[in-house]
């Protein structure tokens, strides 16, 4: 059993761009441990989004390969995606991405039931952690924008996930919430020690994660947290 | 099945448009059939209605009932053929209630006096006695009655009502059954030296020693070769399966047009770890959903209509043609709803990541 939740290596990545050829990810290697939360920043186009889709099983690397936890992510197995995606993965994506026709408490059970994990005590313990039992009938046209991320937060949760990979999850909030939002995904990362790996570009919420990680001309460096404040 | 109905419970309206739409569409099948079964009962019910199940005709009249005569003295070979069999003779004529009255088409079966015909009558008794006569139903709604005293327009021969028989009738008019004694009274009475002369010979046997000049045929032949009636059922028949092939195609574009709008829902399930199969389960089973319940309320209606539509509009609802119509609904439109299955086993999780593009 390895340390890692997920683990990188060698990463490479190209689009073709009418009759270039170019490069976006090189040679990237990335190891995230239990329990650690991680982010991702750097200038838009940097490659952020291609970086989380190969994360996500949502994206083949040209070259090299993940592992998440165990299981080594096969690059033209679409259906092995799925599951892990189905089983492995926790996402929050940039704008909440609730089904509109679902209760708070529906969109929970909904993940659950995918991945046949967990009970519906664990769906009431995490709603009472976030703070959402007061509102787990309501449907997503009836929550704040604050709330309906919470909902994603939790939803990320449902599936008992290994890794879980947050797209941007305060560019729809403003500073204060934005800020709640990102403390309660480091809260629920500690307390259930998942490894998550955050790409944002909202500098504000740093200080909440473990390591940072800067994305910048296809490669990925490590930065000193002091350096930035 | 909870997915696919929480979203039915939670778009109502649009859903609830939808399926009023599709109960039209159903109901404007299910109409159409009724009619095109009232014309087939207009036009044939009562050959229809015939216990025997085969018909001797004239070879000449190829098929057609309405052209055909047989001679007294072929008559008495068939019957010597077959004696459980027996001759009628069709007539169009007119009744009156009084012989200044305006003038009702009637078409007269004349048959034997112990003939199988009469087992129709729900009303009265069989017109065995001379110049009495048993009507069609339908005879009622113009005032005539058990008991009156009415009269054949042609031959003024006055003709006494001792019965009604369910409404029943011949190319498109209301029959009137009399006994071949009052046949040969009205024919006498408008030409003394006419010679009887039989429409067909009626037998349970499916092949007699006919010689040349005669022709056997079955009832159902004899039915379709009524003048216009094959070619009125055969268009009304195409026009049911185009509109049901219509309809739920319909019903396949308004879940096309749903999926396009939901592209991006299906991206974030997908994204979540749907595979496309169950996407598509939900798909079709909330085109069973609307499908079901349109056929449901579609079928109630067209029902209902046999109450109210009365005798003026022939409606007749077969309960079977309008389970083959709702299984063929529901299966074209599982059929149409493919083409959104094809649509969303398209759309790529990836457009989620990196800001919903």
């Amino acid at each position: 059993m390895s340390d890692y939740a997920i683990q990188f290596n060698n990463i490479s990545k190209s689009y073709i761009d009418g009759a270039e050829k170019r490069v976006i990810l090189e040679d990237i290697n990335l190891n995230v441990e239990k329990g650690e939360f991680i982010a991702i920043v750097g200038p838009s186009g940097s490659g952020k989004s291609t970086f989380l889709s190969i994360a996500g099983a949502l994206l083949s690397s040209d070259d090299g390969y993940v592992l998440i936890g165990d299981e080594r992510i096969d690059r033209s197995n679409k259906k092995q995606w799925t599951k892990i995606r189905r089983n492995k993965i926790g996402f929050i994506f940039q704008n909440h991405q609730l089904l509109p026709y679902l209760t708070v408490y529906d969109q929970l059970k909904l993940i659950q039931s995918l991945s046949s994990k967990k009970g519906d005590s664990f769906i009431e313990n995490i709603l009472n952690n976030i703070g959402l039992e007061d509102v787990k009938e309501n449907y997503p046209n009836q929550l704040s924008g604050g709330q309906k991320q919470r909902v994603a937060i939790a939803r990320a949760f449902m599936n008992d996930p290994d890794i879980i990979l947050a797209d941007e999850p305060t560019a729809s909030l403003d500073k204060n919430r934005g800020y709640q939002i990102v403390e309660m995904i480091r809260e629920q990362v500690k307390k259930q020690k998942k490894a998550a790996i955050m790409v944002t570009h909202d500098e504000r919420v740093l200080d909440l994660v473990d390591t940072i990680y800067y994305l910048e001309d296809k490669k990925l460096v490590k930065v000193e947290k002091e350096k930035l404040s | 099945m909870r997915l696919a109905l929480k979203e039915i419970k939670y778009n109502k309206k649009n859903y609830i448009l939808i399926e009023i739409t599709i109960v039209l569409l159903i109901l404007m099948v299910t109409f159409l059939s009724g009619l095109a079964h009232g014309l087939e009962k207009v036009a044939s019910s009562a050959i229809t209605e015939i216990p025997q199940s085969n018909f001797v005709l004239n070879k000449d009249a190829e098929g057609a009932i309405v052209s055909s005569y047989i001679e007294e003295s072929v008559i008495d070979n068939l019957m010597e053929e077959d004696p459980d069999g027996e001759p009628i003779v069709i007539n169009r004529g007119f009744i009156t209630k009084n012989l200044d009255d305006s003038k009702i088409d009637v078409a007269y079966f004349a048959t034997k006096e112990d003939s199988k015909i009469g087992s129709h009558i729900i009303e009265g008794k069989e017109p065995v006695e001379e110049n009495t006569v048993v009507l069609s139903e339908a005879f009622k709604d113009e005032g005539f009655s058990l008991g009156d005293e009415i009269f054949d327009k042609n031959s003024e021969l006055k003709l006494t009502v001792v019965g009604f028989t369910e409404t029943l009738s011949y190319n498109y008019t209301d029959v009137a059954y009399i006994s071949e004694k009052t046949q040969d009274n009205m024919r006498i009475a408008i030409n003394p030296k006419s010679e009887i002369r039989y429409t067909a010979f009626l037998t349970d046997k499916t092949s007699l020693e006919l010689g040349e000049d005669l022709d056997i045929k079955s009832k159902e032949d004899v039915i379709n070769k009524l003048p216009g009636f094959s070619a009125q059922q055969k268009t009304i028949v195409m026009i049911i399966w185009i509109l049901i092939v219509i309809s739920a195609s319909i019903l396949g574009v308004f879940f096309y047009i749903i999926t396009i709008q939901k592209q991006q829902q299906y991206g974030v399930m997908k994204a979540l770890g749907m595979t496309t199969f169950e996407i598509s389960r939900l798909l079709i089973r909330q085109v069973l959903v609307l499908s079901f319940i349109g056929v449901l309320v579609g079928n109630i209606f067209a029902y209902g209509l046999s109450f109210i539509i009365t005798s003026g509009l022939p409606y007749l609802v077969k309960y079977e043609e309008l389970a083959l119509i709702s299984v063929a609904f529901i299966i074209i439109s599982i059929v149409s709803g493919l083409i959104s299955i094809l649509r969303i086993s398209k759309v790529d999780p990836l457009e989620i990541i990196g800001g919903a593009k």
